[in-house]
């Protein structure tokens, strides 16, 4: 059962526009609308919310239009990125005020705030202030709060972006636990990817207020619909080429004054956008030796060297510039290559097809 | 224990500057403390005379009237100017500042010829019993509309401060705005609620010439002291002045305990 649905949402808010949103959330799904700062992320949680009116569009949610209800009638809750919570009200009050709200009998909002206390691991925090808590604490206590009251949807707001690294772990196990445990609808805006793939069942991916691709995680960071996106999930080697000629079921490209072997079919003359994930191409200081067909290497010199805990970066200078990652072991030292003269090898069915203009397939 | 701070030109410089300030009112309480702390029994001869307890409960009274109806009618006004942008706020703005900018004469003419008993408010107020003319409610009048800005401004300042975010979750949570607004923002504006009321309440005190417009008698304790000076000369008006700075700094004492206890949560001092 689809539980919210948004049609052609349209809001323009100064530096803010959202055109045209479409957006399918269905019962029990853990949806993550991935954008850049800045892409009206926040504002669509709002218009969900109620909190703010599109310009044009439809809200449903439960198969009920939401047009003229009042955030407090919805069944949404939102938990901003800076959580919001209530200063002047302790933790276990922060979490009440819901029920109160609601005029719950006594026994039951301490029943419930108890439960939910214990759920998140946060009981010894029961009489603090928010002022007291660490970020990841009023983190959990805000999550929980929102729970409180039965929300048909939850609604995070970057929740875990001003984290310090263990909190922030800390607060994705806390996530996948409920995501695990009590069937609850989410839709969390994000600009990482990481914690896309970490949680969501659904990506949503909004660049320049408009949805660029809708997908699984493996989808979207796999397979971008565009060269926009694949910027944006950070695949690196995102580039353009003219097709140059055709063989069995192959297409030769030219980028640059490199040439590049592509899996697929194409017309002649075809403009197309590739992507090629740097975890794909290997480093080789000696030319391999062809085997079987499909197989790119191009020759270049590496050029600055980027240290990672696990894994280096390397920007390669060559026919085309190419960014590859590899993975460090004691044996291998990506430093002492610095400045050699290498070979990246790629085989064609690692690279991603982006968009392709002018002219049409051709298989 | 922290190091003593080392000698800067710059703040030394400021400190003798702004000295000059303090340095004045110092003085001048001093000028009308002394005086009156070195005769005892005039200054309580005076503190016991029945026109001075009257003027002084007449005073203190009007201008805690006049601020509970701020606080009543202010409140929301100030809370509709934080949170909202219509079109004309501009406009409104304004008028919530015109006592402010106006000669307190001029503001005193206004409330004057609005109140007085042919006015447009005080005739039909009038048949119905309400007089403002040389009357109490004159009083309360006039310095409500005098210490009106100082209330809505800084109440509303207040509210400005209590980020959005907070209201917003708790209407998710199934809270009304009013609720909202009673359960969150309001707790949390405690000080400037406080603040905009002291402020109000102070220049309500303090105003005289507004007043004495529409009401000469029952005197409030400006007008009071004026009369003494003009006609008793400086002795008498000197022992009036001299309780009421009592009072004022007694009631500033109080505020500044009030306002420390409620601001224990406050945003901006998190």
């Amino acid at each position: 059962m689809t539980m919210i649905v948004l049609e052609q949402v349209s809001l323009a808010l100064g530096e803010f526009n959202l055109h045209d949103v479409d957006l399918r959330i269905s019962n029990g799904e853990y949806l993550v609308l991935l954008g850049p700062s800045g892409a009206g992320k926040t504002v669509l949680l709002e218009i969900i919310a109620g909190l703010r009116e599109a310009d044009s569009g439809v809200v449903t949610i439960n198969q009920r239009d939401m047009n003229g209800i009042l955030p407090e009638h919805r069944g949404t809750a939102i938990v901003y990125q800076d959580y919001s919570l209530f200063p002047h009200m302790t933790a276990a009050e922060n979490i009440a005020y819901g029920l109160k709200i609601q005029k719950r009998p006594v026994k039951e909002i301490t029943e419930r705030v108890d439960s939910l206390l214990a759920d998140f691991g946060i009981s010894s925090l029961k009489n603090r202030y928010p002022g007291s808590l660490s970020g990841g604490e009023q983190q959990r206590v805000a999550i929980a709060r929102a729970l409180a009251t039965d929300p048909a949807v939850l609604l995070l707001d970057e929740p875990f972006a001003s984290l310090d690294p263990r909190s922030r772990d800390e607060c994705i196990r806390v996530m996948q636990e409920l995501k695990e445990t009590r069937s609850v609808t989410i839709l969390q805006v994000s600009h990482s990817g990481d914690e896309a793939y970490t949680l969501a069942d659904k990506v949503v991916v909004l660049l320049d207020g408009r949805v660029s691709q809708t997908g699984t995680p493996d989808d979207i960071f796999s397979h971008p619909a565009s060269a926009e996106v694949a910027q944006f999930v950070g695949m690196e080697n995102v580039m353009i080429g003219t097709v140059m000629s055709t063989e069995s079921g192959r297409s030769r490209i030219s980028v640059g004054s490199a040439s590049i072997l592509l899996p697929t079919a194409f017309k002649e003359g075809t403009q197309i956008s590739i992507g090629i994930p740097a975890g794909c191409i290997s480093v080789l200081s000696e030319k391999p030796v062809p085997n079987g067909q499909g197989t790119n290497c191009i020759p270049c010199q590496v050029k600055r060297v980027t240290w990672g805990k696990e894994t280096a970066k390397l920007i390669l200078e060559g026919a085309v510039p190419l960014t590859a990652v590899i993975h460090r072991s004691a044996d291998n030292d990506p430093s002492s290559l610095l400045e050699l003269y290498v070979y990246a090898v790629f085989k064609d069915i690692d690279v991603c097809m982006l968009s392709e203009t002018s002219a049409e397939k051709n298989t | 224990m922290a190091r003593s701070i080392r000698y800067d030109s710059c703040m030394t410089v400021f400190w003798l500057m702004g000295s000059v300030i303090i340095v004045i009112t110092l003085l001048a309480l001093l000028s009308i403390a002394v005086p009156e702390l070195s005769d005892l029994s005039h200054l309580v001869s005076v503190a016991t005379e029945s026109d001075v307890i009257q003027a002084i409960l007449i005073t203190i009274v009007a201008a805690f009237i006049a601020v509970l109806f701020l606080v009543i009618f202010g409140t929301p006004l100030s809370y509709v100017l934080a949170r909202s942008t219509f079109r004309g706020k501009e406009v409104v703005e304004i008028l919530v500042d015109i006592p402010l900018i106006l000669p307190h004469t001029v503001a005193g003419l206004m409330v004057y010829l609005l109140f007085m008993s042919r006015g447009p408010l005080g005739a039909p107020l009038k048949s119905i019993g309400i007089v403002f003319e040389d009357a109490f409610l004159g009083i309360v009048v006039a310095m409500i509309f005098v210490s009106s800005p100082y209330y809505i401004n800084a109440v509303r300042e207040g509210f400005e401060k209590i980020p959005v975010h907070l209201e917003n979750v708790a209407r998710t949570l199934g809270a009304t705005r009013f609720n909202a607004f009673w359960h969150i923002t309001r707790p949390l504006s405690t000080r400037h609620l406080l603040s905009g009321s002291f402020l109000a309440w102070g220049r309500a005190v303090g105003e005289f010439a507004a007043v004495i417009m529409i009401a000469y008698f029952p005197m409030v304790v400006s007008t009071l002291i004026y009369q003494r000076f003009t006609t008793g000369g400086l002795a008498e008006a000197r022992s009036v002045a001299f309780i009421m700075i009592v009072i004022c700094i007694a009631v500033f004492i109080v505020f500044r305990w009030l306002t420390r206890a409620a601001g224990r949560h406050d945003h901006d001092r998190a």
